[in-house]
């Protein structure tokens, strides 16, 4: 562990604004502002927001279950984390707020409420499918009943020791990792996610613009269609070429292309140790 | 290799410097809010400061005057309390010294709970005692009951064996009645006989007899029965010593005991002369008394040896010797059928089996014995027993204590029974002379005379033998004849000698009376 990249990725925070749009006939209260951290949930922050909101004496109870949140004309995804939720709303500008609407009217189909107990479940099933892929499963099956509880703890209070107390044990295996937890956020569709090894077959540490492509080419074949070109293009040119097209996103900042994939699975992992990148073509 | 390490923390540093600015604006927002929320939640905005002083200082005082207003309320409530807790403090003084007095009950009544529950304990043992001895008892009374039954049987057992003998023995004495009837008839038939016989011998002296006697009734009719003898016919001497006894034996033989330890039979001739025709021996001291039964012709006599002595006339053979007595044997009769009655001076009177020659009972009176009477009128195992200590008792051979018992004057020295057997004399040593019933036991008459002395303690006394005269012999030699039913003084005859008189027999005849001395001398008075 690099405990200077650790630490200043736990620190990483996101400025956030909450806007309530129900139509009341008073008029919306002011907006609730909060700077969260990168690797907190919506689910999370969401309740703090309607507290702020409910508190006007002349307004309408809003329930947590019956508001739906909508960021740049768009239904947020309540499980993904909110840094990356920020990424993807700020491809164009990187020092902007993360505008969230609060809206009160009938929710989209695709919009899903999670709400806190959901997210703890999702938030373990997460560490668990990161270890698979890292150590088939070893690490998470010798824990204690309590540690993966005590993980999601930590991240809801914020606590960085507490975290890297038991993540180290994730993180720092006998074996090297089989497979690396990436997942790749490219325009609007879901994330994509590929088994990728630490070393090429030459013995080679592979790099996370390698990794890159390597998920690109194996995008659907629609997709894969009309970017096969660019990619196939992109690839086959020199180092500087693709490093001055693609920007790889995470955590706010643009990461090297050059960047080893295992230090970036040890380093710049999310708390539910998975690499979420957001590409912007 | 580290370019990237680095790169990426620039971009980092970059991203924390950017959001830096939009952090702090943040975060002063964050507490504006926080503190608009407390001031709405706490109170109202004040309008200006010198009219806020003046309210502050307006409030301050009426704050004052309420705390004043207060602390008098809570002083007084302080005294109030102060009032209360000594109250308190009193009836705790109290019901303390009330539990005191209660723990000192409870104290006692435990003490007498105590002794109670012991004397509970004590009552239930001694009730499980009582029960022990209740069962005990009842056993016993169950057990005492059937005893009672069972006596009860014997004793109807005993009362119907009682009534058998009752009758056994009714039966019995009238046989001996008829018997003794009998007897007499046959005695009375003999001599009728023996007069027949003897009447042509006998004419002559009997002639001369009655030419002798001075005595006649009015008419000059013969008096047979008792003559009242008057002068001394002959005296002999016939013994070493004391003659103790002397008995006719019939009509003309008498027999004579005494100090010379020898039975002498003698014979009157009628000539004013006897003859001794048989000595019976055997004796080692003197003689005491003689008796004799006429049908068997069996003599007995007792003996200063302690011993009773039988003999047969006929064959003048010694039959038997009687001993047991442990002194000397003062009396005897025969007694019933085969019986002989003895007294002795070891105070204890014996019943002999002259068959089985033992003796068959012996009595205790604790007396010296001095005379005996036997053939009592009332009933044949009727006796009678003179003795020392001035008593006479009266004997049924069947059980061993007196049936009767009489006080007299002096020492009894004589019995003779009347021929009805229905009186008694008796002869004591107070120098009288006693006829008793023997139906009543009452004295009918008592002799006495001027210078009658009782001469010793066996001298004898007599009743003539039709029972018209009361003979005694006196210890101034002289002899006393009363009527017996006049009580008169008939005759008294006197002696040459001033020897006491022993004994005296009356002749069967009625005529003839021996007297025995003292001094070796028999007188045959007519």
């Amino acid at each position: 562990m690099d405990y200077e990249v650790s630490r200043k990725v736990w620190e990483s925070q996101v400025p956030v604004q909450f806007t309530l749009q129900s139509g009341g006939t008073l008029g919306d209260p002011l907006p609730y502002y909060t700077m969260l951290p990168r690797f907190t949930y919506l689910a999370l922050a969401l309740p703090k927001a309607l507290t702020s909101f409910n508190r006007r004496e002349d307004g309408e109870t809003i329930h947590v279950e019956k508001v739906w949140l909508e960021a740049n004309g768009k239904p947020l995804k309540m499980y993904i984390p909110i840094g990356v939720i920020n990424d993807q709303a700020n491809l164009l500008e990187t020092d902007s707020i993360l505008e969230i609407s609060v809206k009160t009217s009938t929710a989209p189909p695709k919009f899903q409420m999670v709400d806190r107990d959901m997210m703890e479940a999702m938030f373990m099933q997460n560490i668990k499918e990161a270890d698979y892929l890292k150590t088939k499963a070893e690490v998470t099956q010798s824990m204690m009943k309590d540690e993966l509880p005590q993980l999601w703890r930590s991240v809801v209070n914020n606590n960085f020791d507490e975290f890297w107390g038991i993540n180290r044990k994730l993180m720092e295996t006998n074996n090297e990792f089989s497979h690396v937890p990436l997942r790749i956020y490219y325009k609007d569709e879901p994330f994509k996610q590929a088994l990728l090894t630490i070393k090429h077959t030459d013995g080679s540490l592979r790099t996370i613009g390698e990794s890159i492509a390597e998920i690109l080419r194996l995008s659907p074949p629609t997709s894969s269609e009309s970017s096969t070109p660019t990619s196939e293009s992109s690839s086959s040119s020199s180092d500087a070429t693709p490093s001055g097209e693609r920007r790889l996103i995470s955590h706010g900042i643009d990461i090297p292309s050059h960047t080893p994939l295992i230090f970036a699975a040890k380093n710049l992992s999310y708390p539910d140790n998975f690499v979420h990148i957001v590409i912007s073509v | 290799m580290s370019d990237y390490r680095k790169l990426i923390i620039e971009r980092l540093e970059d991203v924390k410097t950017r959001n830096k600015q939009v952090a702090s604006v943040y975060n002063n927002y964050s507490k504006l809010a926080e503190a608009l929320i407390k001031k709405q939640k706490y109170g109202a905005p004040r309008s200006g400061v010198s009219l806020e002083e003046n309210e502050e200082l307006v409030k301050t005082k009426a704050e004052m005057a309420d705390l004043y207003r207060s602390k008098c309320q809570n002083d007084q409530r302080l005294i109030n309390a102060n009032h209360a807790i000594i109250e308190y403090e009193k009836k705790t003084n109290a019901l303390i010294a009330e539990k005191s007095k209660l723990e000192a009950v409870k104290h006692n009544l435990a003490g007498k709970y105590a002794r109670t529950e012991v004397e509970l304990q004590r009552l239930k043992s001694d009730n499980e005692l009582m029960n022990d001895e209740r069962i005990a008892t009842n056993a016993t009374v169950t057990m005492m009951t059937q005893q009672i039954q069972e006596m009860e049987n014997d004793r109807i057992h005993f009362l119907n064996k009682i009534r058998e003998l009752n009758a056994t023995r009714i039966d019995m004495m009238n046989a001996e009645v008829a018997l003794e009837e009998q007897r007499r008839h046959s005695r009375v038939q003999d001599m009728i006989t023996s007069a027949i016989n003897d009447v042509s011998d006998k004419d002559l002296k009997l002639e001369a007899m009655l030419k002798k006697m001075p005595e006649t009734n009015a008419n000059g009719d013969l008096l047979l029965g008792d003559s009242l003898p008057s002068r001394s016919e002959f005296n002999f001497e016939c013994d070493e010593g004391e003659v103790n006894d002397v008995l006719w034996l019939d009509g003309e033989t008498f027999a004579t005991g005494g100090s010379d330890r020898k039975i002498k039979i003698w014979k009157t001739d009628g000539h004013g002369g006897q003859t001794r025709i048989d000595v019976l021996a055997g004796s080692n001291a003197a003689f005491t008394r003689i008796d004799y039964e006429r049908d068997r012709k069996h003599l007995i006599a007792s003996s200063n040896d302690k011993n009773v002595r039988l003999w047969n006339l006929d064959t003048s053979r010694l039959m038997s010797t009687l001993s047991g007595h442990a002194d000397q044997v003062t009396c005897v009769k025969f007694y019933q059928s085969h019986s002989a009655v003895s007294g002795s001076a070891d105070r204890v009177i014996k019943i002999w089996d002259l068959q089985n020659q033992r003796c068959s009972r012996s009595l205790f009176p604790a007396s010296k014995i001095l005379d005996v009477a036997t053939n009592m009128g009332g009933s044949p195992s009727l006796f009678a027993t003179g003795h020392f200590d001035k008593k006479l008792r009266f004997y049924d051979g069947r059980s061993s204590d007196p049936v009767k018992t009489v006080e007299m004057g002096g020492r009894i020295t004589s019995l003779d029974v009347t021929m009805s057997g229905c009186e008694l004399l008796v002869s004591t040593r107070d120098d009288t002379i006693t006829l008793m019933d023997l139906r009543s036991f009452q004295t009918v008459h008592c002799y006495s005379a001027e210078n009658y002395r009782t001469s010793s303690d066996s001298s004898r006394v007599i009743l003539s033998s039709g029972n018209e005269y009361v003979a005694a012999g006196s210890s101034n030699g002289c002899v006393f004849i009363w009527n017996r039913n006049t009580t008169k003084l008939e005759k008294r005859l006197s002696s040459s000698s001033e020897n006491p008189i022993f004994s005296l027999s009356w002749n069967p005849t009625g005529y003839g009376l021996l007297s025995s001395s003292k001094q070796k001398v028999v007188t045959l008075w007519k």
